[in-house]
């Protein structure tokens, strides 16, 4: 396993936990908290917390599914134990779930940014600059994608978090944000899951996981709960803000609520007026960032799909990833019919992912103890470097 | 004055080669040119003589061809003598032979043609007397340690009989208790002994020895110890290396008393033999990273080597990126700073900047400064500086993206002061900053290169210049020209001279994104260079180190520095081998000393 | 580990095909400032053709911004201009203005929306439905209502700013440079417009003529997006006091010769339903400042008479407003809406809340405090 060697010893666990929350969020952001509110109307806030703490639970499942051989990823290490063809199909899956949610986050960033910054830029320009951005960031690989995430994700989840507190300043019903009592499960439910995309994306773990210094992979495990943690308390005060300014009856009618709120949001004496919009120009690097992620991760599994390990498989796999990501996004004509697609086919497929495939795997892993710790022999190299 | 005089200078005409004293002790039998040789010269000769006669021909080539070929033949001459000579069982011809008489013939023929070696011979001795010839870099030399420690010594010496009879081992005497010379050495390679001698030192042989004497005789001549110049610091000591390599490593000794300095030398470049020291600090640098370095600085193949800078392309793994990535500082405070953080230093002979590395981007931000103020002072101007950057880099683009593509993002009332004066303007934003930028960059440039004086007088009215007369022609706006002299002042705030150039051309990268597509672009671009910085690594350090990856404990010495006792680590990205710089707790003996109880006990006893 | 060295090339050329594409894409939305005619007031009225709509395009003129950035005084030529469409739709409207216009109308700018109380509810709609769509129109513009001409009261000018525009902006953003705060912003009032059980109001702006200045101190009321009422100055303080929106408010007390002033305080809506009875109660805690009392100096029991008083006189102010509001059949207080948030089951069993909102059981409870008592004793 050369190539599981090379691999070892690279990210820390810190930046493990940055790249997992980098990985979901950024699309369904923008949503947020519309399909709560539509569906379950002010109870939304407990369909919120209740995927936080679904998302916690699966997240659980996962790294025990990372846990199985720690060294490979999924696509690598699935058709050993699932039997060949049926890996094989995880392995497609896998890489088609990247390419969509790629695709997706730069359809909807692209056509916010048009909508609201750049009306008269075409989206084409805005999602390849985008999507092009991404494969630089990439394309350095996942060490340097991690830091760059430190260095870049970090800095502006502050800079939002301590707008979203500037948000509350807008807030025209304090009523609202006490969370309702009069609790009623199944719009509840049905918020929770049409909301759900909020959350799809962080299996970019079952090809992260490797890469991950092998002394860092428990304090990673943990360093990514508390980035759920983070989300969700910001992910609350967002809702509280939205709620609490916009009401329950409004907020359904807005495409995008999030930016919605950032556009109310001003700083009257400062050279920018219109701060909010500045932030939403910000989170520009989440979605770069979550564009960069998918592509490293569609381009790893790939390599692990069609097993052709060269110097020049990595670029290749990615550039193409990146032009279909490009062809996707430009060839879909609205951000309505993007809409669509997501609720669609996005959100059912990206859970069944979610629950389905560690489900699967571990119970098959269960039966086949004595195959896993042959496998486990093999890929486990010499101790890991140091450093 | 060295090392030119005119009196050394050969005598064209005059054959070199001619002994200045007979030699009578030892008899050489004379060697006999070779026949070919003989003929062409004086082939080459009766040519002369011809042509001579036929005036209009330039005789100038074939004088030079003449004068060739007599130092070829003198070179053939000599080295077919010392073959001979050493017969078969000398394993090299690159030994000193013994025979003062050859070490002469073949000195003279070869770096002796040059004016700036002296040969001289003597004898060692009053009475018995033993050849010696003494060979040396007139100018880079000491000519009073050759005169009265060594030729005066020498020739008076009353016991040279005894001496005769240490055979081989003559030289050995020699050093132990004859020359006063302080450091002395014995060599008796050739390519060894002529770069010594060549870098000052006096080479001394003696017949019979096994080995050459070569005595530390150097003596350089250096500019003085002087304040830094490119690196000013209001604080903090005022001493810059100069060009001499010795000074500096008793610059950095002087500060470092401590065996576990280590200089290692290394000598670069085919002709200039340039001595490079690679410094270090055993037991505090990463012993990988020191040998690292070590490797890295053996495999340069260079004819010369002038420039302390033209190691950094063989000190980086990403030569071709923007960023410096290694420090470059002639001050002698931060090298030592770097050298215990645990650092690795470069000192190159003849040149007053000195390398360290690794090097990461904050380094560049890093300076004297920070270090000799209170920690307040330093977290104020590190966010200056960081501002600076800012400011330097984001200004323009900004200004561009609000103006032209998002103005919806400005309050009301600058949108109306930035349109309102716009409206005399026949240019767009774009252009104007592109004239102004350009203008400034003439500007500084020009500054740069003018002597002094002028230099200010050029600033002055260049100000004068472009601040009023440009606004007032209605080709720039008046906001313009605040936001530009932002940009040209804000780029240097950092420290590194050469930190400033990549943010100058990112500047143009910027630009041109914010004119498309405005505050995305410039946020786009942003981003680029943030993975860029990140990927970078020099020496297996990250570049961007305490910001991508994320290292809590060097944040505390980034852009805003923690009191002292709070950094009692060393850098984490340097992995020294010890890591603690200071004990954890500063004991504070006296923390209430009884001043009043005291004085008045000792008025007491003076009372008393 | 897999490189990039080797494909080098393949991003120049990359790189250059994003560099033509530029060049060919134009500048897209590269339009520098003295491009565009930055648009900083708009406005709504009814069109002469029934069913049609007539909109105001106001924005500064370059001269007069010249001159403002130079910081020099107004000149005699009026500061904006003023451009108005006709058309059955905003985008018609706009495209008829836009062809009156050299440079780019620019929506990014928009500081005001202006409508006229003639504008009937299905036009209203469709206006602020197109303007809630507009990506480049950000939706933090203060609204106002005017009876009088749109155009005249837009560009009325003020001694106070170079613009009248700013004059707006300034006044209803600044809390206390009204009596009551009632700058309404454009999301604002989408926002109530959307909500059941809560009517939208405006500020009305009037021209006084004489002498000539702008009047800021009442409100138009609307029923959904129907003009209703205008209510009078007092009536507008006590709207205020009732929302929480007071700021200056003042009262005078003839018994006692007393002036109170600068009151202002919080107000509180409790919505109830007693077996199909809907009760409303505001609790209106206000505070504020002794002007000035007959016999000048004043005692402890004096401040608590004033204070009692005054409590009651504000609180028969207030519910004669909250009658007049049933009468009108509007529900500026947003008492469905509370009722809703609190009680969602016995909302939705209502079924047209307009049908309801008279019905409702009204009771204010007003406590005045007087906080300063000034320097004199």
């Amino acid at each position: 396993m050369a190539q599981a060697k090379q691999r070892l010893g690279r990210i820390s666990g810190l930046q493990f936990a940055t790249t997992v929350t980098a990985g979901y969020m950024a699309m369904g952001v923008f949503y947020f908290p519309r399909e709560l509110v539509t569906s379950a109307g002010r109870d939304g806030i407990w369909a919120f917390w209740l995927e936080g703490a679904v998302t916690y639970l699966l997240m659980r499942l996962i790294f025990a599914l990372n846990r199985i051989l720690p060294n490979e990823t999924l696509g690598e290490f699935a058709p050993k134990i699932l039997s060949k063809p049926l890996g094989i199909i995880l392995g497609i899956y896998t890489a088609l779930y990247h390419l969509a949610l790629g695709a997706s986050a730069a359809i909807l960033f692209g056509y916010v940014l048009s909508n609201i910054f750049l009306p008269d830029t075409p989206v084409w320009a805005i999602i390849a600059s985008m999507v092009l951005t991404a494969t630089y960031m990439a394309s350095l690989g996942i060490s340097s994608l991690a830091r760059t995430l430190q260095a870049g994700y970090i800095p502006m989840a502050i800079l939002t978090f301590l707008t979203l507190i500037l948000a509350l300043s807008v807030i025209r019903h304090p009523v609202l944000l006490l969370p309702p009592v009069n609790i009623r499960a199944i719009p509840i439910l049905q918020g929770a899951y049409r909301e759900y995309f909020l959350f799809i994306g962080f299996e970019v773990t079952v090809t992260l996981y490797p890469f991950t210094r092998n002394t860092d992979r428990r304090q990673g495990e943990r360093f990514a709960y508390w980035g759920l943690a983070l989300i969700m308390i910001s992910g609350t005060i967002l809702y509280e803000g939205i709620m609490a300014t916009f009401g329950p009856a409004f907020i359904p009618l807005l495409r995008w609520p999030v930016v919605s709120i950032m556009r109310v949001l001003s700083l009257s004496g400062f050279f920018v007026s219109k701060w909010g919009m500045l932030v939403v120009v910000l989170w520009t690097i989440a979605v770069v960032s979550f564009i960069a992620i998918r592509l490293w991760c569609l381009a790893h599994d790939l390599i692990a799909l069609v097993q052709w390990h060269s110097r020049y498989s990595y670029p290749t796999f990615l550039i193409s990833g990146a032009l279909a990501i490009i062809v996707c996004s430009v060839s879909i004509p609205n951000a309505k019919v993007a809409d669509y697609f997501m609720e669609r086919f996005l959100l059912p497929w990206g859970l069944g992912y979610l629950i389905g495939v560690p489900v699967v795997t571990l119970s098959v892993a269960h039966f086949r103890q004595s195959t896993i710790q042959k496998l486990r022999q093999q890929s486990e190299p010499n101790p890991p470097t140091t450093g | 004055m060295w090392p030119f005089s005119q009196k050394h200078r050969p005598q064209p005409g005059k054959t070199p080669g001619v002994p200045v004293i007979d030699n009578r002790l030892d008899h050489t039998p004379k060697t006999e040119t070779p026949h070919g040789s003989k003929e062409l010269m004086d082939n080459l000769l009766t040519t002369e003589q011809t042509l001579e006669n036929i005036s209009g021909v330039d005789l100038a080539l074939l004088q030079d061809l003449i004068t060739e070929t007599k130092t070829f033949d003198k070179v053939l001459e000599t080295l077919e003598h010392t073959v001979k000579q050493q017969g078969p069982a000398t394993l090299s011809i690159d030994k000193y032979n013994g025979s003062v008489e050859d070490a002469y013939n073949l000195l003279k023929n070869t770096v002796g043609q040059s004016p700036d070696i002296n040969i001289r011979r003597f004898f060692l001795g009053r009475k018995h007397r033993i050849p010696a010839v003494l060979i040396f870099n007139d100018g880079l030399a000491d000519n009073q340690m050759i005169d009265q420690d060594t030729v005066f010594l020498m020739q008076r010496y009353e016991n040279a009989e005894e001496l005769w009879d240490q055979g081989p081992k003559i030289h050995q005497y020699v050093h132990d208790s004859l020359v006063s010379v302080g450091h002395a050495t014995v060599e008796n390679e050739w390519t060894k002994l002529l770069p010594k001698m060549m870098g000052g030192n006096t080479l001394v042989f003696i017949q019979g020895a096994a080995e050459v004497l070569v005595l530390d005789t150097v003596k350089y001549p250096a500019r003085a110890i002087e304040t830094p110049q490119t690196e000013r610091a209001i604080k903090g000591p005022q001493e810059s290396f100069n060009e001499v390599v010795l000074t500096q490593m008793n610059l950095i000794r002087r500060r470092i008393k401590n065996p576990a300095l280590h200089f290692d030398k290394l000598s670069i470049g085919t002709y200039t033999k340039t001595m490079t020291i690679i410094a270090h600090i055993e037991g505090v640098a990463n012993p990988e990273l020191v040998m690292a370095v070590k490797r890295r600085l053996r495999r340069v193949k260079l004819d010369g080597l002038q420039y302390s800078n033209t190691l950094t392309p063989y000190l980086t793994t990403h030569a071709a990126s923007l960023f410096p990535q290694v420090r470059t500082s002639e001050r002698v405070d931060i090298v030592v700073r770097d050298l215990i953080q645990g650092k690795v230093a470069i000192l190159v002979d003849n040149t007053p900047y000195t390398l360290t590395v690794p090097a990461t981007f904050i380094d560049f931000y890093q300076t004297t400064d920070d270090y000799t103020g209170s920690y307040w002072n330093a977290s104020l101007e590190r966010i200056i500086r960081l501002v600076g950057l800012f400011v330097g880099l984001l200004l323009p683009p900004l200004y561009v993206a609000f103006v032209s593509v998002d103005p919806d993002l400005l309050p009301l009332k600058l949108v109306l002061t930035i349109a309102g004066s716009r409206e005399a303007v026949p240019f767009p934003p774009v252009l104007e900053v592109l004239i102004m930028w350009i203008i400034v960059e003439i500007l500084r440039e020009a500054a740069i290169r003018l002597p002094k004086g002028l230099s200010t007088t050029l600033g002055t009215v260049g100000a004068i210049v472009v601040g009023t007369s440009i606004v007032k022609a209605g080709i720039v706006d008046s906001i313009m020209i605040i936001i530009i002299t932002l940009t040209a002042l804000g780029l240097f705030t950092s420290p590194s001279y050469e930190m400033a150039t990549p943010w100058r051309i990112l500047f143009w990268v910027l630009i041109t994104a914010s004119y498309f597509l405005g505050l995305y672009g410039i946020v786009l671009t942003t981003l680029i260079i943030l993975a860029h910085l990140s990927s970078l690594e020099n020496f297996g350090v990250a570049y961007f180190s305490p910001f991508g990856p994320i290292r809590f404990r060097d944040l505390k010495d980034s852009w805003l520095k923690y009191p002292t006792s709070a950094l009692n680590k060393r850098p984490v990205y340097l992995r020294s081998v010890k890591p603690q710089q200071m004990s954890k707790n500063i004991p504070r003996p006296m923390k209430n000393p009884q001043l009043y109880s005291t004085q008045k006990e000792e008025l007491n006893d003076d009372i008393r | 580990m897999m490189t990039f060295a080797s494909i080098g090339r393949l991003w120049a050329k990359i790189v250059t095909l994003l560099v033509i594409g530029l060049t060919l894409g134009g500048c897209w939305d590269n339009r520098p400032v003295d491009y565009r005619a930055l648009i900083f007031t708009i406005g709504f009225s009814p069109g002469p053709k029934p069913g049609e709509l007539k909109m105001l395009f106001q924005f500064p003129t370059p001269p007069a911004m010249a001159q403002y950035s130079k910081g020099s005084g107004a000149s005699g030529s009026s500061p904006v201009g003023n451009v108005t469409g006709e058309g059955p739709s905003v985008a018609r409207c706009f495209n008829a203005a836009q062809a009156q216009v050299s440079r780019d109308l620019y929506l990014g700018q928009i500081q005001i929306v202006a409508v006229s109380t003639k504008l009937s509810a299905p036009l209203f709609y469709s206006s602020l439905n197109s303007l809630d769509r507009t990506g480049a129109f950000d939706k933090t513009p203060f609204m106002f209502a005017t009876a009088q001409s749109l155009k005249k009261v837009a560009s009325f000018p003020t001694t106070q700013n170079n613009f009248p525009s700013l004059y707006y902006v300034d006044l209803f953003s600044c809390m206390h440079c009204q009596t009551d705060s009632l700058g309404v912003r454009f999301w604002q009032f989408a926002s109530d417009v959307a909500t059941p059980g809560v009517d939208p109001y405006l500020p009305q702006v009037s021209l006084a003529s004489k002498p000539n200045h702008v009047l800021v101190n009442r409100v138009a009321l609307y029923r959904h997006l129907t003009y209703v009422s205008t209510l009078n100055p007092q009536n507008t303080m006590t709207l205020g006091i009732l929302k929480g929106l007071a700021h200056k408010v003042s009262l005078f007390l003839p018994r006692q010769q007393a002036t109170l002033r600068a009151i202002h305080g919080s107000s509180r809506l409790q919505v109830q339903d007693r077996h199909g009875h809907i009760s409303a109660m505001f609790h209106v805690v206000l505070s504020s400042t002794l002007e000035g009392i007959g016999t000048q100096t004043e005692t402890a029991a004096q401040l608590a008479l004033l204070s009692h008083e005054g409590s009651e006189i504000l609180a028969r102010r207030c519910l004669t407003l909250l009658e007049k509001t049933q009468k009108l059949d509007v529900d500026p207080f947003g008492v469905g809406r509370n009722l809703d948030w609190h009680h969602p089951e016995s909302f939705l069993a209502i079924k047209h809340w307009h049908k309801e909102y008279p019905k409702v059981h009204m009771t204010v409870h007003v406590q005045l405090k007087i906080h300063k008592m000034g320097d004199l004793k």
